[in-house]
């Protein structure tokens, strides 16, 4: 599942007003979201959900869902 | 072997053709893709052909210990320091010792370059399936035999595209053979002949007398149309040579990636690397890049910055081991760390003329690509960027009428044509494709009478 606060997030780093954010996307699917801003992306969700994800399991997810599942499974 | 060359056309390839279609299952054909690809290597490189099938059982051998063992990250470690280590020595070994030596550093003696055919393209294939596994274990592969063909396939064996594993996982076991797809082969295959015959091969006598004389004798002028010359000759060359690679792949049941997407109409260096030799771009941002960068995310764009321009000291030091490459490649990652500080914002704004910005430094660079070395370079750039220089030889000492005609329609094909679509369906689209038919076939016959009586053309990626 896709948060509110996740998509909000992307949506505002990315400066996009609104954009159906769902598990299966790639990142650079997202409108501005390219492998030039990919680190800032990951820095400033770290910081939203004032977490720190390991270099590896970064590189580890393949879509937005891996990402949002390596997010989450660092909240509990 | 080249693919341009009459051997390969009159006698490897049919021949292999042959056996390959009268193999009834498609893992007989891989084990016969296998022999041949050893053979055609071996064709080139002689005793080093050992070095394939070792690379093959190597990458499969090392991707079991990761999936499979308690060690993956001791495993892993090892695997890209075994590739690496290869590649080094290969290729890097010569040219460390001296610049040791130059350095200073005694005990040294120069040693002979081995050069090691396609050594650059399928180490890095390993690393990438090796290191894939590692991200996700369930792309291991249990059988040997397809990581085996995965790196000795001979079509995209010496120069690329380079192929990750998931790419061709589904096509290594099970691929549909038909004539549509053979024919679309050839078609492809010679596309890329003429490519390579008509155009590069012609273009390289001029950028050789051009370049290889006696600089101070050209003009400002000349200079810089020998650098354009050269652009529209390395792309023919190295893109002809993709064309081949694909095209025979079609006709053997593959789809093999593409590496070329009109690069020179690109509006910004970064645009300009996703579309030249796309696979090797997007394996050194997977692979270099994007753990770099995400090594250095707190460090905000300095950590891009940095992490472009080491990603692009590698890639100019994976071109060849010379300062020229490497000052080649890193250069071109300062203009991609800059446009992604302040510059891209500009560009963005000035839209078409952004591409006479990317011609232009992409042109300035391959001063550094065609020169023999750094102090042949310096004094090629001082004659580029002499204006009131006078040179005893102008255009007309270098461009006959025929070469003129070449690069024009060089520089034509660099750009995308295409027909409207009310060209490609019924009758006129009937038309079009007899005439299109018609063109390839005069094509080729040209490009074969050029083979009969050239006897050198070798590839320019083929260093690498």
């Amino acid at each position: 599942m896709i948060t509110e606060r996740f998509k909000k997030t992307i949506l505002r780093e990315l400066h996009l007003d609104d954009f159906e954010i769902t598990e299966n996307l790639l990142a650079n699917q997202i409108p501005g979201w390219d492998s030039l801003n990919h680190a800032n992306m990951i820095a400033a969700l770290e910081l939203e959900y004032k977490i720190r994800l390991k270099n590896i399991e970064v590189l580890n997810c393949d879509n937005i869902g891996e990402l949002m599942e390596l997010i989450n499974s660092k909240l509990k | 072997m080249a693919f341009s060359s009459v051997i390969f056309l009159f006698y490897f390839l049919p021949v292999f053709l042959a056996g390959y279609y009268l193999l009834p299952r498609v893992w007989l054909k891989n084990i016969f893709l296998i022999i041949v690809s050893l053979l055609f290597y071996f064709w080139g490189a002689g005793n080093l052909v050992v070095l394939l099938p070792v690379t093959g059982f190597a990458a499969w051998f090392f991707s079991f210990l990761i999936a499979k063992t308690r060690y993956k990250g001791l495993s892993l470690l090892i695997t890209i320091l075994t590739f690496v280590g290869v590649l080094i020595y290969f290729k890097y070994l010569g040219f460390i010792i001296d610049n040791l030596i130059y350095a200073g550093v005694s005990g040294f003696t120069p040693m002979k370059p081995l050069t090691t055919l396609g050594v650059s393209f399928f180490t890095f294939q390993a690393i990438s399936y090796n290191i894939d596994v590692y991200r996700k274990n369930k792309r291991f592969e249990k059988n040997p035999a397809s990581v085996m063909l995965y790196i000795t396939m001979f079509p995209q064996l010496i120069s690329g595209p380079l192929v990750r594993y998931q790419q061709i996982e589904q096509q290594l076991k099970q691929r549909s053979f038909n004539f549509s797809q053979f024919s679309e082969g050839v078609r492809r295959f010679i596309i890329g002949l003429g490519k390579k015959v008509l155009i590069a091969n012609s273009l390289s006598v001029l950028v050789k007398q051009i370049v290889d004389d006696d600089v101070n004798m050209i003009s400002p002028l000349v200079a810089w149309v020998g650098m354009i010359v050269f652009a529209v000759q390395i792309f023919f060359d190295f893109s002809g040579y993709t064309d081949m690679a694909i095209g025979v792949g079609k006709m053997l049941g593959f789809d093999l990636p593409e590496n070329f997407n009109y690069p020179y109409i690109s509006r910004s260096i970064t645009e300009f690397w996703r579309r030249w030799h796309i696979t090797f771009s997007k394996w050194i941002k997977d692979y270099i890049f994007n753990p770099l960068a995400i090594e250095l995310r707190y460090w905000g764009n300095t950590g891009i910055f940095i992490s472009l321009v080491v990603t692009f000291f590698v890639c100019g030091m994976w071109h060849g081991p010379t300062w020229n490459f490497i000052l080649w490649g890193t250069v071109q990652g300062v203009f991609l760390g800059f446009e992604e500080l302040f510059l891209l914002k500009y560009l963005n704004r000035l839209k078409g003329i952004a591409i006479f910005y990317v011609l232009f430094i992409i042109v300035s660079c391959l001063v550094f690509f065609r020169t023999s070395d750094i102090s042949h370079a310096f004094s090629y750039y001082a004659v580029m960027f002499s204006p009131s220089k006078d040179g005893a030889l102008g255009l007309n000492a270098f461009f006959s009428t025929e070469l003129a005609i070449i690069f024009f329609f060089g520089i034509l094909f660099c750009m995308p044509l295409k027909l409207p679509e009310r060209f490609k369906t019924g009758r006129k689209g009937n038309i079009i494709y007899a005439l299109n038919s018609t063109l390839l076939i005069i094509v080729f016959m040209l490009s074969l009478m050029r083979l009969v009586s050239e006897t050198y053309n070798p590839f320019i990626y083929f260093k690498f």
